[in-house]
């Protein structure tokens, strides 16, 4: 691969960083992509150049190539980092918003294989939540209390212990569907979810292609993974 | 359905009656002769076996006449059928099951319908749905009906699904009769939605009927739906085999595959004696139409036959195999190939896991569904633009300042009365040659003088201690009157001693005045 070469992939690899730039777009993206789909070398110069920055190509479709980051990646998102400053309850919180936006638009298989595109607010996402936690509370019986220790807390006591809205006009920045709201804004930033035009007073959000992309081929993967990796802890533990 | 009490059961005018009779007799030789009696019309044994099942439902849908909503928490139909089922599950050929066994049993199910209700009316239940079963007795059950063959007859027959009869230690013990382990026991455990066995029915109905060419197309039916039955197992085991974590082993999957193999085990037992009837017919038949048709039916029995015994092969292996992955499946971590449900798989575990732990979860679940993010690198030229940046014009808070109420908050400090401070002045000003302090707060608590009195004195004398005669602090206010409690005179100093005094220690002082 020559030098040009390996500018032009850099240069491709530069359009895949940005989330919501699409082929249709920019005219250097969409012969860039053209050159990646009929040129096996410069395709294969690329992967290198991804790989070594610990990235993954998830999918090749007319809008563009999506890229997404290993764990280790220098780009990868980190919730530790997002907003510093943060708690480790709002660290939780913020986390299980992802998740819970995640399965509320894919809650299946199904729904990850399918391709339609979901329309919600930041309240169904909070009642999805809410209810899977009031389950789990129901479960476990009223009888659980919430820790002092907050690294103790069960998730779902840290998400029941937030209110869903503040009670008066002033949102508060700990009510859940005020949270919601906030990190579909960023998802906005970040071209996973679009919000809806008129949508009337109520915010509307629809998901992106590029989300269950994300989902299907790593978030989901790399949570059940990691939960696979605790529960081999406790039972190497209880052992 | 007549309903005749027992005074009013007349034997001798049933006594022509075949059927009653057959109630008479011990249960065994009731089903002999009435298959005697009756043979050659299926309608009419169809139309005993359906009776039969009435008084069942009949105890059910009449359990509101025994009061108002008495008996409503309990299914008398699902205690029947329990009953059944336990007196069979327990007696053996010699011996019933105990009366008593049999109602504790159905008291004890009939406390699991209705908790609440006292423990006699749980017995209570058991004897009515005994009594019912028994048909005897009060409220004796007689089912009239037309015969199907000669409409203008009416037979009747009784039924009795259960009988007390007298063990051997003298106790009663319940038998099921033959009647209730027929019909409840076998004819109604049937798969009703299988089509495949829906098909055998149809066959065996028209064959026996003799409509061999309505019967070659049922058998025709019956091979066609055996090949989809087929495909639809094996596009299941397929999948199950392709990707194993996609089948819910606990639950379903192997759940269908059970049901696929009994269903299998009882057609390939119907097979046989299908086709053994066929042949036999075969055999004995001397007209070549006829011989032809069976011959034909015989082939696509033999055809579905075949079909089956091979799919019952491959279940069986791949029952075997597919228990033995999905044990290693429990114990292998999950592949990082195939899809997640997300709800079930990770977001239910998540949520019930403690915050130091699911914060690792929620850490790359969130790295895998945010897209890669550009590293902000902290470089000089970034951090001088951030620290030159222009101050932000804070806007007003839009918040209402809420008036705080300070009233409250100011406690008045503690103040000595002013009686105390004259008494102490008094005091301090009334030292005459050199008095130790210890001596004066004697004379204080001596005195009788105010609350607080002595704590002045040995404040004056500590601020005589300290000034030493320099007289450098303001002594009058702004009022001209004086706050010294010690006259400018008063001098003190250690006398080497410890003070002995009741709220006061350290060092003792003697104090004197100063000629000025």
């Amino acid at each position: 691969m020559s030098e040009d070469d390996l500018r032009e992939a850099a240069r491709l690899l530069a359009y895949t960083l940005q989330p919501r730039a699409y082929a249709a777009q920019h005219r250097g993206y969409a012969e860039l992509l053209a050159r990646y789909r009929t040129d096996a070398q410069f395709r294969a110069g690329f992967h290198a150049l991804a790989e070594g920055l610990e990235l993954v190509v998830l999918e090749d479709s007319p809008r563009g190539l999506l890229v997404g980051a290993r764990p280790d990646s220098v780009f990868a998102f980190r919730l530790a980092e997002y907003r510093k400053g943060a708690t480790l309850e709002q660290r939780v919180l913020r986390g299980l918003i992802i998740l819970g936006i995640a399965a509320y638009c894919y809650p299946t298989r199904r729904h990850l294989e399918e391709t339609g595109m979901p329309v919600f607010q930041a309240k169904d996402v909070d009642d999805f939540l809410r209810g899977a936690c009031e389950q789990l509370r129901k479960e476990a019986g009223d009888a659980i209390a919430m820790p002092d220790e907050p690294d103790l807390a069960m998730a779902w006591q840290i998400y029941l212990s937030q209110p869903a809205v503040k009670a008066g006009e002033r949102r508060s920045r700990s009510a859940t569907v005020h949270l919601i709201e906030q990190m579909l804004d960023d998802m906005v930033l970040w071209g996973l979810v679009r919000e809806e035009a008129d949508a009337g007073k109520v915010r509307q959000f629809r998901a992106l292609p590029r989300f269950r992309a994300q989902v299907r081929e790593m978030g989901a993967q790399h949570g059940l993974r990691e939960l696979a990796r605790i529960r081999a802890e406790q039972a190497g533990a209880s052992a | 359905m007549d309903r005749h009490r027992n005074g009013q059961l007349q034997l001798p005018e049933a006594a022509g009656d075949p059927a009653v009779d057959l109630a008479a007799a011990p249960a065994d030789e009731a089903i002999a002769v009435d298959e005697a009696g009756e043979e050659g019309d299926p309608r009419a044994r169809r139309l005993r076996a359906l009776l039969h099942t009435q008084p069942v439902h009949a105890l059910e849908l009449n359990k509101g006449s025994r009061g108002k909503d008495k008996y409503e928490p309990y299914d008398l139909i699902v205690l029947q059928l329990e009953a059944i089922d336990y007196i069979t599950d327990n007696m053996d050929p010699q011996r019933g099951v105990p009366d008593e066994a049999v109602r504790s049993h159905l008291a004890r199910l009939a406390a699991e319908m209705a908790p609440r209700r006292p423990r006699s009316e749980h017995r209570e239940i058991a004897a009515v749905v005994l009594s019912a079963l028994e048909n005897e007795g009060q409220g004796r059950f007689l089912i009239g009906y037309s015969d199907p063959a000669h409409p203008g007859v009416r037979l009747r027959t009784d039924v009795e699904l259960v009988r007390a009869v007298q063990g051997e230690d003298g106790g009663v013990e319940l038998r099921a009769t033959p009647q209730a382990i027929n019909l409840l026991l076998d004819a109604l455990d049937h798969d009703i939605e299988s089509a495949e066995d829906a098909m055998a029915v149809m066959f065996r109905v028209q064959f026996e009927r003799g409509r061999l060419s309505k019967a070659a197309a049922h058998a025709q039916t019956m091979r066609r739906l055996s090949i989809s039955y087929r495909e639809q197992i094996q596009d299941f085991l397929a999948a199950a085999a392709r990707d194993i974590s996609r089948v819910d082993w606990s639950g379903e999957g192997m759940a269908t595959i059970d049901r696929a193999y009994a269903h299998l085990e009882t057609r390939l037992r119907e097979d046989d004696a299908t086709m053994a009837r066929v042949a036999d017919q075969h055999d004995a038949t001397d007209d070549p139409e006829r011989r032809g048709r069976l011959a034909e039916i015989l082939t696509l029995l033999q055809d579905c036959n075949h079909r089956h015994r091979e799919l019952h092969t491959h279940l069986m292996t791949a029952r075997h195999d597919l228990r033995a992955h999905h044990a290693q499946q429990r114990l292998a971590a999950p592949s990082g190939l195939g899809l997640v449900d997300v709800h079930a798989e990770v977001l239910q575990p998540a949520l019930q896991l403690a915050a130091w732990q699911v914060v690792a979860v929620l850490e790359r679940v969130a790295g895998g569904v945010v897209p890669p993010q550009v590293p902000a690198v902290v470089d000089l030229f970034g951090l001088s633009a951030y620290l030159w940046r222009p101050l932000v014009e804070r806007k007003p808070t839009l918040a209402p300042v809420e008036e705080a109420d300070l009233e409250d908050e100011v406690q008045p400090p503690p103040r000595f009365p002013a009686e105390a401070v004259a008494a102490a002045r008094a005091v301090l000003a009334g030292v005459r040659g050199e008095q130790s302090l210890g001596e004066l707060l004697a004379s204080v608590a001596a005195g009788g003088l105010p609350r607080a009195t002595d704590d002045l004195v040995a404040i004056g004398a500590l601020e005589a201690f300290m000034t030493d005669g320099q007289d450098d602090a303001p002594d009058s206010r702004a009022d001209g009157a004086s706050w010294h409690l010690v006259p400018s005179t008063l001098r003190a100093a250690r006398t080497g001693g410890r003070l002995a005094a009741d709220r006061f220690f350290g060092d003792d002082l003697v104090l004197r005045q100063a000629r000025p």
